[in-house]
């Protein structure tokens, strides 16, 4: 059974449908990128599966249909999503994000964890006591990650982590994403216009066009693909 | 020297009153950017209930205000529940209408149930004529010194439970980033709920102790609410210190500021004590221009 | 053309509307024993009920295009019906109501002012009962102190509110939203009580306030035997005398307010409260535009002032505090925020139900009478019914009562515009109606 499965699904806002009936898989461990330009409906995609558009259609969490549930049980349920433009708690302190993080835990292990992705991004460390709307755009993407994986989710959902950041700290970025899928397993499912970025952690992608997915397959089969070479890769 | 010891006694005392209520505005103003005009009919109403534990069921005094507190919690959620989630927080208009709404209705109860006619109401602290302490031959009476001290056991509550306790944090985030706050799994719904029975526990509290030094009746809590408002904007909406400074400030304006003017810088004797008020909002005014969301206060940084 | 489907929802509506009409009119006497309650909650049902049924069939019952005879039929009977009440009133209801009606109007002039700010140019303003005040105080002191006549007052009145509006928007540019409207709020405070400062209260009666004498008030003149008073008591006569003259400012003040609306002024105005970066980047000169609102809207807070003291001859500080700008504010609300007519419509509507004086005892349906309908004249509760109508607003019509209304039309008569001819297209008719009345698109 896949992790994710999004079955002609339909998301609208208000009168205004954005996706017209998508359909995709994420197995489990699998990195899956979604691509698309501006106002394709890369980051509905993402709102729909969290419960926060009004969805028709299947949406599979481990088998269980979580179309129509509230976004706070859906993350109870194991996802954890980056929003465009982070999402960080911006009056609140480093420490206190990834505190509230672990909002749905129980257990006793959330201070080691604190303590483990404060080794992964120091960065953090150092900042620990500052609020967070200090922090500049790459440490608040850090805190972002951090602080969805400190739920210990089955499933990250990313989208545009690149978005408004430089390019040295995208890269870094990047690189942890593919360990922490490495080394923890989480399966992700990154929405990202930068391709080339996104094609390079992911094992499969899917090209999403006017609220319609265009086009499916493994990351070398997409990247070697013509249209998306050209629409998205720049060659 | 102890005319002005005793007046600023009585001016902090005030000011923790309405501390007190305008930090209740405060916290639900942080998580939801409304404010509560129901505030003050709540605490009213609280009094009230206060009256009727204490008084007419003969329970102890402070059991029966933390009764009534008690009681307008569950009414103040049963509120929230009922009349504000339903609209969108951003839209503010219709939440207003039902804040004003419910104000006029705790009101018109209030006047229908109990009478219209003041009934005098006693103080948890001891009150009598002898109950005082004396510093520099100023007579400091416990019970203005009482409310002072539960202004600072509360705000201390109010940190302690916003800071230290996970539903503290809950708020907090909701506060911040409401929708972040729902993808980390918080029931924001639930959250505000008990931001607004703790405001209205406050302000229950605040009731039955500000009943003690006017009368009780279905308007006491009105002039309250006002210094209130303006205790809450000085400080800044969104800041419970600024809140319980703001207050404190208002009260010493009001006591002793504003009779040492009266009395003592030429020109100004016309000053009455209505005139205070109008002081405290020049003042208010003044702080508003240099800082634009109060004294501690965040200004939002719009991006264009 | 018109088309016309499901006529009975039409005539269901129509129906509705009549009987909620009649049931209105005889609710406002004092003392009846009748089932009109019952009729006029049944009509409240009827009209939602058709409303509802034509939005699920997704179409309306009747599309009527514009300028075609049936629209301008529509229109005229609709004026119609608006002028027979007008001059109805003050003959059939009885004095009391009149009186009501009264005060209406002179709150709906404020409210105009406080439209313009509020709805109009989104800056939140509390402080309009001082701008009233400032209209009636002026009033009585330059007729009793400087032997003006009641209607020259009206000459310094609008450039002084004019200015005072100005000064106090400016401090209004640098704060913002809900801070502006509770320092606004604080001066609804303060005016009072700066009114009844010793020294000042010589000129305004201190805390007893101050009268018109005798013979400096209004009287009915000349257009008595034109108006109809011939024949009934002098209070009689002189109350519907001032009817008629606060009917006469009130429509001048509408008309104003309307075509400052649909000037480049105006848009420019509405413009800075929809996107206000938008606008400067389009060249309007925000402060100057947001300070010139705020003086226009004192202006006519000040005019409202102006006839309190046209209808009660006098002025009081203490009736132009904050119990008066949260009244203000409620008339606004109640009628429709963005909306001209809301001002008169939610002015009544406030006034009636601030002093609810009716006594009405059903007949009893089966021997069953509600009892919660005896609402007692004085009792507390009345202030209750005011609340839960606040309510009842804020989940069912927050635009006010006029979107309500407008809702209810719209769902039944669809006026399809006219396609702009290139002459149509110069005049910019339809541009403006769409300009005037800006309606929020928020989806409930």
């Amino acid at each position: 059974m896949s992790v994710l499965e999004m079955q002609d699904v339909r998301a609208r806002y208000g009168q205004i449908e954005a996706l017209h009936g998508i359909s995709l898989t994420v197995e489990e461990g699998e990195v899956v990128v979604v691509l698309g330009a501006n106002g394709a409906g890369k980051t509905t995609t993402l709102r729909a599966i969290c419960g926060m558009v009004t969805t028709t259609g299947t949406v599979n969490l481990h088998g269980t249909n979580i179309v129509g549930s509230d976004t706070a049980d859906i993350v109870r349920m194991g996802v954890a999503h980056v929003p465009q433009g982070r999402g960080t708690f911006p009056e609140l302190s480093v420490v206190d994000n990834l505190n509230v993080g672990a909002y749905v835990r129980k257990d006793k292990e959330i201070s080691a964890d604190i303590d483990k992705w404060f080794e992964i991004f120091p960065r953090l460390a150092e900042r620990r006591t500052q609020v967070a709307g200090s922090l500049s755009g790459g440490e608040q993407q850090m805190l972002a990650v951090a602080r969805a994986m400190m739920s210990r989710p089955k499933v990250l959902l990313l989208d545009e982590p690149s978005l408004g950041l430089a390019p040295l700290i995208i890269d870094d970025l990047f690189k942890q994403f593919a360990q922490i899928n490495a080394e923890l397993g989480t399966t992700m499912l990154v929405v990202e216009q930068n391709a080339n970025l996104a094609l390079g952690i992911a094992s499969r992608g899917y090209v999403i066009e006017a609220g319609e997915i265009v086009l499916s397959g493994t990351a070398e089969e997409l990247r070697n693909d013509d249209g998306v070479r050209a629409a998205y890769l720049g060659v | 020297m102890s005319l002005f010891l005793q007046r600023m006694i009585e001016g902090l005392s005030n000011g923790a009153m309405y501390g007190v209520v305008a930090v209740s505005l405060v916290i639900i103003f942080k998580a939801t950017t409304l404010i509560n005009f129901a505030q003050g009919g709540l605490a009213m109403f609280g009094a009230y209930m206060a009256n009727v534990f204490a008084i007419e069921q003969g329970l102890p005094l402070i059991v029966g205000i933390l009764m009534g507190a008690a009681v307008m919690a569950v009414v103040a959620s049963g509120i929230e529940r009922v009349l504000i989630r339903p609209f969108d927080p951003s839209n503010h208009l219709p939440v207003v209408l039902i804040t004003f709404g419910i104000a006029y209705i705790l009101q018109a109860v209030a006047a229908w149930k109990f009478g219209t006619e003041f009934k005098s109401f006693p103080s948890p602290f001891p009150a009598g004529p002898n109950d005082h302490i004396e510093i520099a031959g100023a007579r400091l009476r416990y019970e203005r010194l009482g409310v002072v001290l539960v202004l600072v056991i509360m705000v201390g509550l109010v940190h302690l439970i916003l800071n230290k306790t996970k539903i503290g944090l809950a708020f907090r985030a909701v506060s911040s980033n409401t929708e972040s706050a729902k993808l980390v799994g918080v029931k924001t719904g639930r959250t505000l709920n008990f931001g607004w029975a703790l405001a209205a526990m406050f302000g229950g509290v605040a009731g039955g102790l500000v009943a003690h030094f006017t009368q009780l009746d279905s308007g006491f809590m009105d002039k309250i609410l006002i210094f209130s408002f303006a205790a809450a904007t000085l400080g800044g909406l969104d800041s419970i210190n600024g809140a319980v400074i703001g207050g404190l400030i208002i009260g010493l304006v009001e006591s002793p500021i504003q009779p040492m003017v009266r009395d003592y810088v030429p020109g100004f004797h016309f000053l009455t004590s209505d005139l205070a008020l109008l002081v405290a909002f020049l003042l208010i005014l003044g702080v508003l221009l240099v800082k634009p969301a109060g004294l501690f206060g965040t200004t939002r940084v719009e991006r264009v | 053309m018109i088309k016309m489907q499901r006529p009975w929802i039409l005539g269901l509506g129509a129906v509705s509307l009549v009987v909620l009409g009649l049931s209105v009119i005889h609710l406002l006497n004092k003392e009846t024993a009748s089932y009109w309650p019952y009729l006029g909650i049944l009509s409240i049902l009827g009209l939602g009920g058709a409303t509802a049924v034509a939005q699920r069939a997704g179409e309306p019952v009747l599309v009527v295009n514009e300028g075609s005879r049936a629209h301008r039929t529509w229109q005229t009977a609709g004026w119609g019906v608006f002028a027979f009440f007008v001059v109805a009133t003050p003959y059939l209801l009885d004095s009391f109501r009149v009186q009501q009606v009264n005060k209406s109007m002179y709150y709906a002039v404020a409210v105009l002012g406080v439209n313009l700010i509020i709805g109009y140019s989104g800056l939140i303003s509390l402080g309009h009962g001082a701008f009233m005040g400032v209209g009636a105080f002026m009033s009585v002191i330059l007729v009793e102190d400087y032997g003006f006549k009641l209607w020259q007052v009206l000459f310094v009145i609008v450039p002084v509110a004019f200015v005072i509006g100005v000064i106090v928007g400016i401090p209004a540019l640098r704060i913002k939203g809900l801070y502006l409207a509770l320092v606004t709020f604080a001066l609804s405070f303060a005016f009072p009580i700066i009114l009844k400062i010793e020294g000042i209260d010589k000129r305004t009666g201190g805390d007893l306030g101050r009268n018109i004498s005798l013979e400096n008030q209004v009287q009915p003149g000349r257009l008595k035997g034109i108006l109809g008073l011939n024949g009934l008591d002098a209070p009689a006569q002189e109350q519907i005398y001032k009817y008629w003259l606060m009917v006469l400012v009130v429509g001048i003040c509408f008309l104003l307010v309307r075509n400052i609306i649909k000037s480049r002024a105006g848009r420019a105005i509405i413009a800075i409260k929809e996107n206000q970066i938008g606008a400067a980047v389009s060249g309007v000169p925000l402060t100057t535009y947001k300070v010139i609102t705020f003086g226009i809207s004192a202006v006519f807070a000040a005019i409202g002032g102006w006839l309190y003291a046209l209808l009660f001859s006098e002025a009081n500080p203490n009736s132009f505090g904050p119990l008066l700008a949260i009244a203000l504010l409620l008339a606004l609300v109640l009628g429709g925020v963005y909306t001209l007519q809301g001002a008169l419509v939610g002015s009544l509507l406030y006034v009636f139900l601030d002093d609810l004086r009716t006594r009405v005892t059903l007949t009893s349906v089966a021997g069953w009478r509600p009892s919660f309908f005896q609402i007692a004249e004085g009792s507390p509760l009345t202030q209750a019914v005011l609340g839960l109508a606040l309510i009842l607003i804020a989940f069912f019509a927050p635009g006010g009562v006029v979107s309500l209304a407008r809702k209810v039309r719209t769902s039944l008569i669809r006026v399809v515009p006219a396609i702009p001819t290139a002459d149509a297209v110069a005049s910019s008719a339809s541009a403006d109606k769409a300009v005037s009345e800006p309606e929020v698109a928020t989806t409930h």
